[in-house]
């Protein structure tokens, strides 16, 4: 028999959920050579671990679209000639994408499953499936699961240059996103059930645990409110989470149709009157 | 648990050959396919490089696509290695539309993104179509569209071991019944990037790389992809598909030592090797190969060496790392190895561990000449990267 998967804790940083004070929570010299996302990931990290009263969790998951992109241009415009500034080896090695997920392991000392999906709007739900399965799967009992996007000014505006819709309007501008969830086997002090998840056209299919959802989330709902990005989605899970909690509805269907080129679907179930 | 989880399907692309037939024929001839930069557009040619040995163009031609057609290298790589597997699953268009694809990478198409950056950033227009193929998920969807789609695709970037982790997400996938079969693996093209991101790193070696030997000095660079066909038990014999091997086990742990260094007593590689056996229910002694990781920095070999003492003891099975073939394949390195260790264990042989002359305290002794006629029965495949993200897969004789 298959297990449950329940999301006990959630945190945040979004347009709408400002920065934490980062003063004194990493060593000085560490700080100094960490980005402002590596800084926000282990904020929502470390706040979602104790939400959960979880010290390491037995897995860390990670979703980002595009990767420490600061630190790849970084790299990347001495390289070309495009800066006098040397090749630093940092540089480099925060450049890769699963810099963040290694650095939260690293941080917490957690010796268990590791990974970091790039998949670019489905890049968090991708992240989110594998911790589902492994929960499913008795594999794990707690599972850290992340969504980390930056943006620079040079990569908004390649992405301007390819049309992105909506870039320029102030509704769906660029913007980034840092977002932590705990899931868990354990139903005690959940805030909901994390019920089904799926990507791509399975997303569309009758498949889905729940045909008829009382509740609705898509990108037109959230967009909006925190921007766009690659991780966009994981904020409208966070604010779907919360409205189940809350009692809003009994299910809630999360859709994220991301510029045509990808989708997913995810159905979150409320604990009330279990 | 529901069946076991069978193999039908293999492809490989790397410096040692496009194809299982080449790339077999170079490992029982020892025969390397590391040497000067040819391909690679990079200032610097000092490099010995494991380079595909053809161009961006000529994949082009031969995957009948045209000459101006907006692809990433990693992402022509892959459609040939995938193509491969397909086929020798028996598969078409039709099986792509009701199976994931889940592929690994980290260079994405960042060797277009950095011959075109300059144009990216000015009022030009000409290879704007390359800026939305930069991220790694857009070079696996890129691949999924040559075969019509696939049910979803999505993609690991775990450093060196991003193939290794999309084979335990589709065996996952399948395990929990969400999937009859998969298709999983990674592709890696070169880039200068990457490259000069390694010899900033100090870890390139200018000579042949020398995989646990005492004189060992850095890793060369390889490209190459390689992808597998996983099918539950169940689907595989429903069609009358015949097993290469069976995925037996699969561990994945992370070392949280350091972003790009290994720990002295290998905790993330031990980790993951003794997941595998324990998931496979079988005792170290049972494993008759190890294709391990062996980049030939001075790091990692120790530390490998180290997790291998401490899973299997001072008897420790056969070892060889095959980097000195094709060079450090990097995110495809896990299915490419894996291709590797089907191919040896359908044929009965071990392949060497090329330049190995000295042997080093802190390392295991590897085989260093091709042995045949031997027996394989488990064989253990190890992919390591950066942050301590380590990852082994245990492939078993299907009896």
């Amino acid at each position: 028999m298959e297990r449950k998967v329940y999301i006990k804790a959630l945190s945040r940083i979004s347009l709408r959920h400002p920065d934490p004070d980062y003063t004194g929570m990493f060593p000085v010299m560490e700080a100094r050579r960490m980005s402002q996302l590596m800084k926000r990931a282990l904020a929502v990290s470390k706040q979602a671990l104790a939400l959960s009263d979880v010290t390491v969790p037995d897995a860390i998951v990670t979703g980002t679209g595009l990767g420490c992109i600061a630190n790849t241009e970084q790299f990347l415009r001495p390289l070309l000639g495009l800066s006098d500034a040397p090749l630093r080896p940092t540089h480099f090695m925060q450049s890769t994408h699963n810099t963040i997920s290694s650095l939260i392991a690293i941080k917490l000392g957690c010796h268990g499953y590791n990974a970091t999906y790039s998949q670019g709007g489905i890049s968090f739900e991708s992240a989110l499936l594998d911790a589902f399965l492994q929960l499913r799967l008795r594999m794990v009992d707690t599972a850290l699961v992340g969504a980390f996007e930056e943006m620079t000014p040079d990569y908004a505006a390649m992405l301007e240059k390819t049309g992105w819709s909506g870039v320029r309007t102030d509704d769906d501008r660029l913007s980034e996103t840092a977002a932590a969830m705990l899931l868990t086997a354990s139903p005690d002090g959940a805030l909901c059930e994390l019920a089904d998840i799926r990507l791509g056209a399975e997303a569309a299919s009758t498949t889905m645990s729940c045909p008829a959802p009382t509740g609705h989330l898509t990108r037109a709902d959230y967009v909006p409110l925190y921007g766009d990005n690659f991780c966009v989605s994981a904020l409208g899970a966070c604010d779907a989470v919360e409205r189940v909690a809350a009692g809003d509805c009994d299910n809630l269907l999360l859709e994220n149709d991301f510029h045509g080129k990808s989708r997913s679907s995810i159905l979150f179930r409320s604990l009330c009157g279990r | 648990m529901p069946g076991r989880i069978f193999i039908t399907g293999s492809g490989v692309v790397s410096a040692i050959g496009t194809g299982r037939a080449e790339t077999l024929a170079s490992l029982r001839e020892g025969r390397s396919g590391i040497a000067p930069v040819r391909y690679l557009e990079t200032a610097d040619r000092g490099f010995l490089l494991g380079e595909v040995r053809q161009t961006d163009g000529q994949l082009k031609e031969r995957l009948g696509l045209k000459a101006d057609a907006v692809i990433s290298r990693t992402s022509l790589l892959g459609i040939v290695a995938l193509q491969e597997a397909l086929s020798e699953a028996g598969l078409g268009r039709d099986a792509c539309a009701a199976m994931p694809l889940i592929s690994g990478t980290t260079v994405g198409g960042m060797d277009q993104s950095e011959r075109y950056y300059r144009e990216f950033l000015s009022p030009e227009h000409q290879h704007d179509g390359y800026i939305a193929i930069h991220d790694c998920g857009a070079s696996t969807d890129a691949i999924a569209d040559y075969f019509g789609g696939f049910t979803f695709a999505t993609t690991l970037s775990t450093a060196c071991s991003s193939a290794a982790n999309a084979v335990i997400l589709g065996a996952n996938l399948i395990r929990a019944g969400r999937a009859e079969r998969v298709a999983v693996g990674g592709s890696e093209s070169l880039s200068d990037f990457h490259l000069h991101g390694f010899d900033s790193l100090m870890i390139v070696d200018r000579q042949l790389c020398r995989p646990f030997d005492r004189t060992r000095a850095g890793l060369n660079l390889g490209e190459g992809a390689a992808f597998l066909i996983l099918e539950s038990e169940e689907a595989a014999l429903q069609r009358g598909a015949s097993p290469l091997a069976v995925l037996s086990g699969y561990g994945n742990a992370c070392d949280a030592f350091h972003q790009t260094a290994s720990s002295e007593n290998g905790e993330g590689p031990f980790r993951a090797m003794r997941q595998a056996l324990t998931m496979a229910g079988i005792p170290a002694s049972a494993v008759s190969y190890v294709n391990a990781h062996g980049t030939g920095t001075p790091n990692n070999d120790a530390s490998e060496s180290e997790a291998i003492r401490r899973v299997f003891g001072q008897a420790y099975p056969p070892v060889s790392s095959t980097k000195g073939f094709t060079g450090h394949t990097t995110s495809a390195s896990g299915s490419i190895e894996a291709v590797f260790c089907l191919l040896a264990m359908r044929y009965g042989f071990l392949p060497a561990n090329l330049n190995w002359r000295e042997p080093d305290p802190a390392c295991i002794v590897p085989v260093t000449e091709l042995r045949t006629g031997v027996r394989l029965d488990h064989v253990l495949c190890n992919a390591f990267g950066f942050g301590g993200n380590d990852s082994s897969l245990l492939f078993s004789r299907f009896a």
